[in-house]
Parts: C-alpha cells; structure tokens; sequence
C-alpha cells in the first residue's frame, strides 16, 4: 500500500475516524494491528519478521536491564544484534555475498557453479531492524528504561507512517508517546493534514514526473543521450530522490502528527549545504545519527587519533552505503561520500588557505558541493561499475545525441524543487518570520494543488526509492 | 441530521483555519466542475482530457495501417493481413493459423474460430499454442480469426459478410467473461478507459420489433475524434457507455466527486454480481441465434464456447459469495439450445492449477490450457459425430 494511492488514504481515512473514538489502550491495539495490515499489504509472510524481531528486542531489552553485570549485558546484547542484522542479512545481503564469492573465484580462476539464492526481499526491513535494535541498545547504555508493555513496544516496531522507510525513529523518542493521553488537536490535525499534503505534492508532481520523463530514460541508455542531456538528467535525479524520499518523509510525519505522534524530521533542505559534512547533517538526518550513535562512536569516532578518525568515518559510510542496497556502487556511493568528507578535514587540520568568507566563496563552496553530490548520485543510480563509467565519461565528453525537450511539465517540477529549497533557504535565515498568508489564501492554493495534483497523477504512481532499502 | 456535521465542519474554522477553507474552496470547485464546467465546455474538450495522448497516437497509427489491427468498414477492425511481429503472426487472410490455408477446401475438416483475443491467444501464446492450433491434425485444418477485443455482434459480421466463403465445417465462437457490455457499446475507451492502444469504434446492433438492426457509425469520424460533434452526437445517442464519458465530464475532474462516482460504480458492479445480472441478454442470444441460422444456411454446425478468466475459473473467497455467473450462463444458454462448450468444466477437470492455465493478467490462456480446451473441443465434436 503506497502513501501516494487511494488505497491508503481510505485506510489512513478509517483508522484516523475509529481512532479518536478509542481509549489510549485501544489506540495502541488499533495502531498495531493497522500497522500489520498495512505491512501484510505487501506481503503478509513477512509480517513474522517484523514479530520476530519484536519479541526478541522486549525480551532482551528486560534482561539487559535487569542485570547488572557488564558481560551479561553484553550477552543479551548481542542476542539483539545478531538475531536483527541476521534476519537483515539473510533477507537482503545473502544472495548479494553469494554472488560477490561466485565473481571472486572466477576471478581466480575456480568456478564454484551456480549458487544464488532465491530470496525476496522484505519491503522496509532496513528500517524496522534499526529501530528494534535501537531500542536494545538504548537501554544498554542506559539512555531508556524498558516498556512494561508489549503492545507499546510492537506498536513502536510497527507503527504504519514509518514503518517502511523512516524516519528512523528511535525508542527513546517515541515509547513515551505511546504510554501518554491523546486528544484530538485542531492544530496538530492542520500541520499533519497540510504536511501530508505536501509530501504527496512532491512525490507525484516532482519525483515521479521527473522520473518517467527526464531521468529514467536517460539512465536507461546513457550512450544514446548528448552530455547536456546526461547532465541535466543527473541534476534531475538529485532532485528526484530528494522528492521522493522527503515526500515520503512529509507524509509519514504528517499522518503520524494526525494520530497525535511527532516522528523527527529527516530533511533540512540537503542542497543547500556548502560541504558534504553539513549534506549530511541534513540528508536523511535519522539514518545519519543511527550510524554516528551506533556505528562511528562505537568505533571509536574521533576519540583514537586523527588517522583512526578517518578510517572510522570511511567505514562508516561504507555500511551507510551498504545499508542502502546490496550492491557495490550503493558502498562505492558510501565511500566516496565518506573519502570527501575525511579529505575536507585533512585539509582544514594540514593546509592553510587564507580565504576570505563572503558570499562568493560561499557560493563556490555551494558549488562544489553539489557538483560532488550529483556525482555521486551517478554512481548510486547506476545499476552496475560499467554503467556508471558509460554515464560519467559521456558527462565530460562533449558528446552529441538524442535530447530530451524541457517541458512545462518537466520545467514545473524543477520550478517546484526551486521554490522548495528557496523557502528553505528563506527560512535559515530568518526572512519568513512574522509573514504569515490569511488562511483562505492557504486554503485556495491547497484546494487548486488537490485539483491540480487528481488530474496529473500518473495512473500507475512509482513506488518509493527508498522501499527498496 | 446534517446539524451535528456541520456544526463539527464550522468548528474547523476556529481550530483548522487551513483546513477549513480548503475543504470550503474545494467544494466550490467540485460543485463548479459538476454543475457549470458541462455548460460551458464541448464534448471535444471533454474527450481531450478523457483519452490520454497515447489514444492519439494509436487512431493516428490505425489508419495509416500501422497497428496489429486495421479498419474494417464491415467490422470496425480486422486483423492485419501477412502480419509478423515475434509471437503474433497472420497470413494473407488475417487469420492467425498454425499453418497457411487456402480458400479452396482441402480433404480435411476446416474449423474456424472467432472470437476476441482470448480465442486468437493474444500475446499470451505463439501461433502453434493456440486452441485452434492444438486441433490441427491430418484430418482436421483451422483458421483462427479471431481478433483483440471482438464482442460476439462482430464474429456474426465477421462471419456473415467475410467468412461464408471458407465454407467450414464447424464454426467455433468464443464467449467472453463478459459478453454482454461490448454489445451496448460502439467506442472502446468508453467502455474501457485503460485500452488507449485500441481506442477503435465499432457498429453494433438494436433489436427492433423482434429482428437484428445494424447501427453503423462512420469509421472516418474516428481520424477527427477530438473535434467531430457527428460522432459525439451519434455516440450518445446509440451507445450505452456515452453515461459513463457523461459521468466523467461531470465527476472525473475533482477528486470528491470522483470518490462518490467510484463507489456509485462500485455499487452498480456490486448489484450486478449480486443479482446476476447481464449474465446473458436477449440481445446476445439473438445474435447467438443468428449465427446458427446464418451458418446453418451452409450446412456448418457452430459451437459456442463459454470462455472462463481465472476469477470465475476459481470463483472462490469472497467471490463465492455470490451467485456463480458462470454456472448461470452456461445453464441458460444451454437451456436455449444452443451447442454450448463447457470451458471452465474442462479446465477444473485437467489436473493444473489456475496459475498453470492463465496468463499474469488473468484472462489469456496459456499453452496448457489451449490444449486442454481444444481436446474438449475435439471430444465434443467426435461424441455428436461432426468429426469424421
């Protein structure tokens, strides 16, 4: 069932009209079970995953917490790790590493035979493994006491708005917003059902237009296309996925904020960060601190030297990027991004330029950025090595093709990203506050955005890019 | 009743300012697009926005001979002649046979087939795994001509006007799930929106007092179907699907009144299924009837087959709970004489599974299951003995 349908907004429509008609308890076991229709939408089998992973991380939670010897902790710890990324291994790496093996021996010269595996991936089993194990080891540091309730917690593992593809929402911020009262909000209603609004905006209008127009034919074959139109295409995928992906975001904050719930947010305007570091600090922001909280600091982070610093924020990202995918250009995507990022501050430590700040070097800075940003989109698009070689050499070769004409529809969808980040930018600096547009000016534009939007949702929307992870 | 409602609705105004005018904005739109944009608008602009730009490209591409199908003044389309695209091949009569025939009758028994494309096999199957094919021995020759999305009125013009002259032995005619709609129906996207690569037009019959009466549309008024107020005028008058093009200009652009369309829609399906209706028709068993009489007139015997899809074939779940159409259908006909063909009763009897017997999207056959259909046909045929 995908945000962006009829379908879910008649379930979303149901439950959201029983909901406030419950007491909290009943709430709870309403969230849960939608939750679980909502997953067994796509494939019910899955479901025990997501059960599996539930029992396992209340039952391990309570131990940890009750002991308090270090090596038990540990144990039980441990027990959530391997049963969590198991599961994620199994599902999503296995046929991935089978495969790698296979490529690896033949390279040697041995031929293993044929060895894949047959398995589907769960849709969003990225997601709910993260937070299950986030919980674990939560209490493992001691940041979160363990709910007495299992209908919380699995409430927590399944709650629908994010159950697949984020925000990763962590237990901490969330269990105690299941044990509390909720009352219907006029307000909460209001910024849920516009954010929701929103979202579905930039999902239908500018993701997938740009991408059944602009980006997935150009990627489909590269060697056909001039270099403009690889560019173009390019900076039309950055602007995809950021559409999709926040799109989602936006509507799952927004359906949850109409349940009464606040998830974190996952985006702050990515492109207009002036280096890679601040592009993750505002790209996919949950997933970010995932890895920072469980991956670089378990590591280590910057707490081991400079050298070691770096190898940490490299691995780092090369899980970030496996995590993405069970491909080699998803960790070749992760690595580059964590390469820029210990380069940058090799240079801020080592080598002293004078450079004057003003709004050139800052708009240079911008630039180049986003220039590292869209290229390594190439790589994380491409769907092999050989593909994102074709695609980056055409990019700088000058060549002549095929074009694809920019139009109306293809020129609103870039206008609308324009518009998007240009209120961001707007916003951090203060120039929006104390400007607020009467609420029947609101109400016509969301009015004409509903109209307009029934009329131009391609039949068959796309999914999500990121219920592939 | 309505007081508590509103009172709720007024109350947003305080609490969801936002929320309040946008519903309050929409609704005006709604009821602007409902009562005033019909007034003012033209059916052209209407149809415009009814056919997406593939329909377009498809008419455009029909009459200039270029689709798999081309027009047809006595049926409204026919298969391309000598036609050869992987899976789809015709030959010098349109006819998707397993092997080239003659006019002239050979030794053999000929059988010839009309239908839609669940009789032709679509794209489903190749030439040599149709029905028709699987009945080709050293006895027996078929000719399929069966062509996508036909309805039984045009295998009776297909037959009547452009067959007799193959001069069969039998005539095999396949019944649709659905047979009855494609008779009230001269415009293929009205009926069926989502078909932009066939957006061809088609004649159809009236029963008036008590005898067949062709309505025969133009087929040239298609090339200017964006703007051609003789082919509106004729649509709305003579084909039964102009309601739901009507339904659209009035509910298929804002997304309220949209909803309520859908679900009155839902609701008519939901009768239909319930009370069975249009499991037959009289229209469709006079036209059944004519077939036998026109092809008696030759001395060919005709056997209908009652097709299946893959709902009916398991006709289980939630389905079940209503009547069995299929069942209905073939007791009624049956019960008027006609020389029915039981599919589905083959096709359970065979030992495959619906999965094993259907195409993906649940209506084409695959090869087993058209090897499976024509032993039923053969059987059929030796048991009244018309198979020497």
């Amino acid at each position: 069932m995908n945000f962006a349908s009829i379908q879910y907004l008649a379930f979303f429509g149901s439950i959201f009209f029983v909901y406030w008609h419950l007491s909290r308890k009943q709430q709870n076991l309403l969230l849960l079970l939608g939750s679980w229709f909502f997953y067994a939408c796509w494939d019910w089998r899955f479901l025990s995953l997501i059960i599996i992973s539930t029992l396992v991380d209340y039952v391990v939670g309570k131990k940890i917490h009750s002991s308090e010897v270090l090596r038990t902790r540990k144990v039980w710890l441990w027990i959530s790790i391997t049963v969590n990324l198991g599961i994620l291994f199994y599902f999503k790496y296995a046929n991935f590493f089978v495969e790698s093996f296979v490529i690896f021996c033949n390279g040697l010269g041995y031929s293993p035979g044929h060895l894949t595996l047959n398995i589907i991936l769960p849709v969003g089993i990225s997601f709910y493994t993260f937070q299950s194990l986030s919980y674990s080891f939560d209490i493992y540091k001691k940041e979160l006491k363990p709910t007495n309730s299992l209908l919380d917690f699995a409430t927590f593992v399944a709650f629908f708005p994010q159950l697949v593809a984020g925000p990763i929402v962590r237990a901490k911020e969330f269990v105690h917003q299941l044990s509390t009262e909720r009352h219907f909000k006029g307000e909460e209603f209001q910024s849920g059902a516009t954010r929701f609004l929103m979202g579905f905006l930039k999902k239908v209008f500018i993701a997938d237009t740009l991408a059944v127009y602009l980006v997935d034919p150009v990627f489909a074959s590269p060697d056909s296309y001039s270099s403009g139109t690889l560019w173009l295409a390019m900076i039309g995928y950055a602007v995809q996925i950021y559409a999709d992906f926040s799109g989602y975001t936006n509507m799952a904050i927004g359906s949850a904020l109409m349940l009464g719930f606040r998830l974190p947010e996952n985006f702050n305007f990515p492109y207009l960060a002036t280096n890679i570091s601040d592009f993750w600090r505002r790209w996919h922001m949950t997933m970010s601190r995932f890895f920072r909280d469980y991956v670089y600091i378990a590591l280590g982070g910057n707490q081991r030297g400079e050298a070691r610093t770096y190898v940490n924020q490299i691995l780092t990202t090369l899980v970030s990027g496996l995590w993405h995918g069970a491909a080699w250009t998803f960790v070749a995507w992760g690595g580059l991004h964590g390469l820029i990022t210990s380069t940058l501050q090799f240079k801020n430590r080592h080598l002293k330029f004078n450079v004057p700040s003003n709004w050139i070097t800052t708009l240079m800075a911008w630039a180049l950025t986003q220039l590292l940003v869209c290229l390594a989109w190439v790589v994380f698009r491409a769907t092999s090595f050989d593909h994102a070689r074709g695609y980056l050499q055409r990019l700088f070769s000058n060549e002549f093709g095929d074009v694809i004409v920019v139009n109306a529809v293809i020129g609103l969808a870039f206008a609308g990203f324009v518009f998007d980040h240009t209120y961001g930018w707007l916003k951090e600096r203060g120039r929006l506050t104390g400007y607020d547009l009467p609420s029947i000016f609101k109400g016509l534009v969301y009015a004409v955005l509903i109209v307009f939007m029934f009329n131009f949702i391609p039949e068959e929307a796309n999914p999500f890019i990121y219920f592939q992870f | 009743m309505l007081s508590p409602f509103l009172n709720q609705l007024f109350s947003l105004r305080v609490f969801a300012p936002h929320v309040f005018y946008t519903l309050l904005i929409l609704g005006m739109i709604e009821l602007v697009a409902i009562f005033v944009l019909p007034l003012i608008l033209s059916d052209a602009v209407y149809i415009r926005m009814f056919l997406d730009e593939k329909a377009g490209i498809s008419t455009e591409r029909f009459f200039q001979n270029e689709n798999a199908n081309v027009p047809d003044d006595i049926t409204g389309w026919t298969n391309k002649k000598n036609e050869n695209r992987q899976l789809w091949v015709t030959d010098q009569f349109g006819s998707r046979s397993a092997y080239p025939a003659t006019i002239v009758k050979s030794a053999k028994e000929r059988i010839i087939f009309l239908g839609s494309s669940m009789v032709n096999g679509g794209l489903a199957v190749s030439n040599r795994e149709t029905m028709s094919a699987f009945m080709d021995s050293a006895d027996v020759e078929t000719l399929n001509f069966g062509s996508m999305v036909y309805s039984v009125d045009q295998s009776l013009l297909a037959y009547k006007n452009k067959l007799k002259v193959f001069n069969a032995d039998v005539l095999v005619i396949g019944i649709d799930p659905a047979p009855v709609s494609g008779l009230y129906n001269h415009y293929i996207p009205f009926r069926i929106p989502d078909e932009t690569s066939m957006p061809y037009l088609k004649p159809r019959f009236d029963i008036v007092n008590g005898a067949l009466v062709e309505l025969k549309p133009q087929l040239q008024w298609l090339k200017t179907y964006t703007d051609n107020d003789k082919l509106y005028q004729f649509l709305e008058k003579n084909d039964y699907y102009y309601r739901d093009f009507e339904m659209y200009k009035s509910y298929g652009l804002t997304p309220i009144a949209y909803g309520l369309a859908t679900l009155y829609k839902k609701y008519q399906l939901f009768l239909d299924y319930s009370l069975a209706r249009k499991v037959t028709d009289p229209l469709l068993e006079m036209i059944m009837r004519e077939l036998v009489v026109e092809a008696g007139q030759q001395g060919t015997k005709v056997y209908f087959l009652i097709l299946t899809d893959q709902r009916m074939f398991n006709w289980s779940g939630m389905w079940g709970l209503f009547p069995d159409r299929y069942q209905l259908r073939v007791d009624v006909l049956r019960s008027e004489k006609f020389n029915i063909i039981d599919i589905r009763k083959a096709l359970r009897a065979s030992s495959y599974e619906g999965y094993d017997l259907f195409h993906e999207d649940g209506l084409h056959y695959r090869l087993v299951a058209n090897q499976v259909i024509a032993e039923a046909i053969t059987t059929r045929l030796n048991v009244d003995g018309v198979l020497k």
